[in-house]
């Protein structure tokens, strides 16, 4: 049965039909094959345009629409829904974009009636080829598994978690909170952070449907957004998550003791102990490679010693099957390592040391307690900060982390509390302050710390070294001059960097790293928190150096996203356009598996062919283009749909 | 005098240079745009040879195939697939006695019309140079 097409031509007000001879159109849109009538209108987008186009499609048995007006890429959504209220299926609509790429940029009627003639006319041929498509629907999981339970992972996992949704949230060390646990103070105001965060960290805990599973990594992933199946495994903790209370009898009773790294991120402790004092789930674990008892001895005093019965020596590393139908990855950063510069002196010079270790230097839980002191005891005379370590050079990381201006004004505020006739100062390039409370801070800072600043040449125009017992610091400053200063300490603003297993993460999750080895986003303006993987997403410095509360905002919009996502009860559409595969023509040739970036085209089980999982395909037709036997088919954009198109274009 | 105007096919990616074309038209640029039969597809990694190969059979005197910049493709690398195609493409349009002029493969980023202009006009203009495909 031939088709009954009807073509309407919008004059978009005075746009299309000025630059145009709209009879010439429409004469010519009526001599083609099939086309039952064409018609012009004044605005087809507007409610009276939608109406007609309805009450047209209905008294006139039409059974494809061809609009030509502006771009598809404003209004094929718009006729679209027209054509499926008419009751005809959305898919066999094709528009011919008469507005943008003809009537607007050709200067001549008889040019521009020529093209747009060329358009509908290749629109026609072309519509005749549509097949209607139904959106197909599949069974999706609402759970999420977040990786990493720092600040950013813990607001997702908290914005999510609820009646219908489970999240599972996993983190690799024994403890959660990430780094923010461990800080002291926070800047601008100078609240406790381990205060701020601990309900938190208490409410994700006891959290009905919040599953925190601790010494736990993502082992392999398989599956499509909706639908994923984790693979996890859990580190043996050797203590019973359940029974042990945190009450510290063990600790008293085991023999072993680990001596703290000065400034490094533990204190002392036994083998069996809590990371840190404060550290959640406040639960016991038993390191391997300090416990005497994993060294072939016959060591039970925790097991005697523990009063719950909470000691487990047979523990195993155990594997988890998760399924959860969507992922967050909210692993954190990583710091640059100062050692990879000479210029630095760290590693070589004694109190020479990182700004995280200076942060644990001012914990009250940290190795010291919170005394700032030298590696020998004593308490500093003066203390030097440096910025920009590792950042804003050529050499590292060409980026501005945008946040160690600021906690290195904390720190220096904090070495100015603890120590009130030290010499304080700080080396700097230049000051980033953005956001709206950091230069009440700043100048907070400085007029009341009495803090000396020295602004170099360059975030490079510096060397420290060893110089008879002290750290000498030699910087040339703004107007070129080379300048020695004399510290017994120097703090190192090192760059925020992307974390250590990111490249394995991402490898394991099929998605891509951006230039400075953070995770790449779809969209790094307009989708920021989705990688280009649907269905895998990431939050905080996963992403990209970031503060708290930035990182607090990208857990919440990731929660938004996938909350948006993934309905718990309602069913996932499935891309209508997604590709097929002919099983009588496919030859097993294996050329398009490798094509397809989105793993869309699997092996069967057993023969030779492949075939795509329309759950996975996003319709790009890379693999129709390739297929040498013509095995695949894409659907809206057919080969046959292409040449009839061709055809009218050139005709 | 007769004025030869070619006629070229512009191959465009729904996500970028569909748009940068759009955004050629939106900000009225100056391009040789009757010349241009624009054709849309999901990804500039969907063109087929076999569709340069008909648009050249049936008259087109050029062929334009538009995609995302590296990196930028919404299919993450659809339109490095299409530029491997090129090399292979040439060869056989010469064989065809067709120059390799006439095939040309370019990034156009969505809202990018300037660039779109650019290379659309230098595309009329080499085919002006070249004169009219003669088929056999």
């Amino acid at each position: 049965m031939p088709q009954r097409i009807g073509v309407y031509i919008c004059e978009c007000g005075p746009n299309i039909s000025d630059a145009v001879d709209m009879e010439a159109l429409l004469k010519a849109a009526k001599g083609q094959e099939d086309v039952v009538l064409a018609k012009p209108m004044g605005f087809l987008c507007s409610p009276d345009g939608k109406a007609f186009l309805i009450e047209e499609i209905r008294a006139n048995d039409l059974t494809r629409v061809v609009i030509a007006g502006c771009s598809p890429k404003e209004h094929e959504q718009t006729f679209r829904d027209v054509l499926a209220s008419a009751g005809l299926n959305p898919f066999l609509l094709q528009m011919a974009n008469i507005r943008e790429q003809c009537a607007w940029v050709i200067h001549g009627k008889a040019d521009a009636t020529e093209k747009a003639r060329a358009l509908i006319q290749a629109a026609i041929k072309r519509v005749g080829r549509h097949e209607a498509l139904d959106i197909k629907t599949i069974e999706c999981c609402p759970d999420v598994l977040v990786v990493g339970a720092g600040v950013a992972g813990i607001s997702a996992a908290v914005a999510m978690a609820g009646k219908n949704r489970q999240v599972y949230l996993i983190e690799k060390e024994p403890c959660i909170g990430g780094r923010v646990a461990r800080h002291e103070d926070l800047y601008p105001d100078m609240v406790c952070a381990s205060c701020l965060i601990e309900s938190q960290l208490d409410a994700v805990l006891h959290h009905e449907h919040i599953e925190v599973l601790t010494l736990t990594e993502m082992v392999a992933v398989k599956g499509y957004l909706g639908n994923f199946i984790v693979n996890v495994r859990q580190k043996a903790r050797f203590v019973d998550m359940d029974a042990c209370i945190g009450c510290g009898a063990c600790f008293e009773a085991c023999p072993v003791t680990v001596p703290a790294l000065f400034m490094g991120e533990m204190a002392g402790h036994k083998a069996i102990h809590v990371p840190y004092p404060g550290a959640l789930p406040n639960v016991a674990l038993i390191d391997e490679t300090d416990c005497v008892r994993f060294q072939g001895e016959t060591c039970r005093l925790c097991l005697e010693s523990c009063p719950f019965g909470a000691i487990q020596y047979e523990q195993t590393d155990g594997v988890r099957e998760l399924k959860v139908g969507a992922i967050v990855v909210a692993t954190g950063f990583g710091s640059f390592d100062p050692r990879q510069d000479d210029r630095y002196g760290y590693g070589k010079v004694e109190n020479i040391i990182t700004s995280l270790e200076f942060e644990q230097l001012v914990n009250s839980a940290g190795p010291t307690h919170g005394k700032i002191l030298l590696l020998n005891g004593r308490i500093p005379g003066n203390i030097a900060f440096v910025h920009c370590v590792g950042s804003r050079t050529e050499s590292f990381n060409d980026y501005c982390s945008g946040l160690c201006c600021l906690y290195t004004l904390k720190h220096a505020h904090q070495a100015r509390l603890q120590l009130p006739e030290a010499g304080i100062c700080q080396f700097h390039a230049d000051m980033c302050l953005s956001g709206k409370d950091s230069q009440r801070f700043y100048q907070k800072v400085v007029k009341e710390d009495g803090i000396e600043f020295f602004r170099m040449s360059g975030p490079d125009a510096i060397e420290i070294q060893e110089g008879s017992g002290k750290i000498v610091i030699a910087h040339t400053d703004a107007s070129g001059d080379l300048n020695r200063n004399r510290f017994d300490m120097v703090v190192l603003a090192t760059a925020m960097e992307s974390g250590k297993g990111t490249e394995k993460m991402a490898k394991m999750l099929d998605v891509k790293l951006g230039r400075n080895g953070f995770l790449a986003e779809a969209d790094s303006k307009l989708d920021p928190v989705s990688t280009a993987r649907e269905g895998i997403f990431m939050a905080g410095c996963a992403q990209g150096p970031k503060d708290i509360p930035s990182s607090v905002v990208q857990g919440h919009a990731v929660a938004g996203r996938i909350m948006g996502l993934l309905q718990p009860g309602e069913a996932l559409a499935l891309e209508p356009m997604a590709c097929e595969i002919d099983p009588e023509i496919c030859s097993g040739c294996l050329v398009c598996p490798s094509l397809c970036e989105f793993k869309a085209i699997v092996r069967e089980v057993e023969g030779p062919k492949v075939f795509i999982n329309q759950a996975m395909c996003r319709a790009c037709g890379v693999c129709v283009a390739a297929c040498p036997s013509g095995a695949i088919s894409a659907r809206h954009f057919s080969t046959g749909a292409i040449f009839r198109e061709l055809r009218g274009l050139l005709g | 005098m007769h004025v030869f105007e070619p006629k070229v096919i512009v191959f465009l990616c729904n996500w970028c240079s569909y748009d940068g074309a759009d955004a050629a038209g939106r900000s009225r640029k100056e391009f040789p745009s009757r010349n241009l039969r624009e054709l849309r597809v999901m990804c500039s990694g969907r063109v087929d040879p076999q569709f340069v190969l008909e648009a050249f059979r049936l008259g087109a005197d050029g062929v334009l195939i538009l995609g995302c910049a590296p990196g930028d493709c919404h299919y993450k690398s659809g339109n490095i697939e299409a530029l491997k195609k090129i090399p292979l493409l040439e060869r056989i349009l010469q064989q065809y006695g067709i120059q390799h002029e006439r095939l040309r493969f370019d990034a156009v980023s969505a809202g990018d019309g300037e660039k779109y202009a650019r290379i659309t006009k230098k595309m009329v203009e080499t085919l002006k140079g070249l004169g009219p495909l003669n088929h056999a």
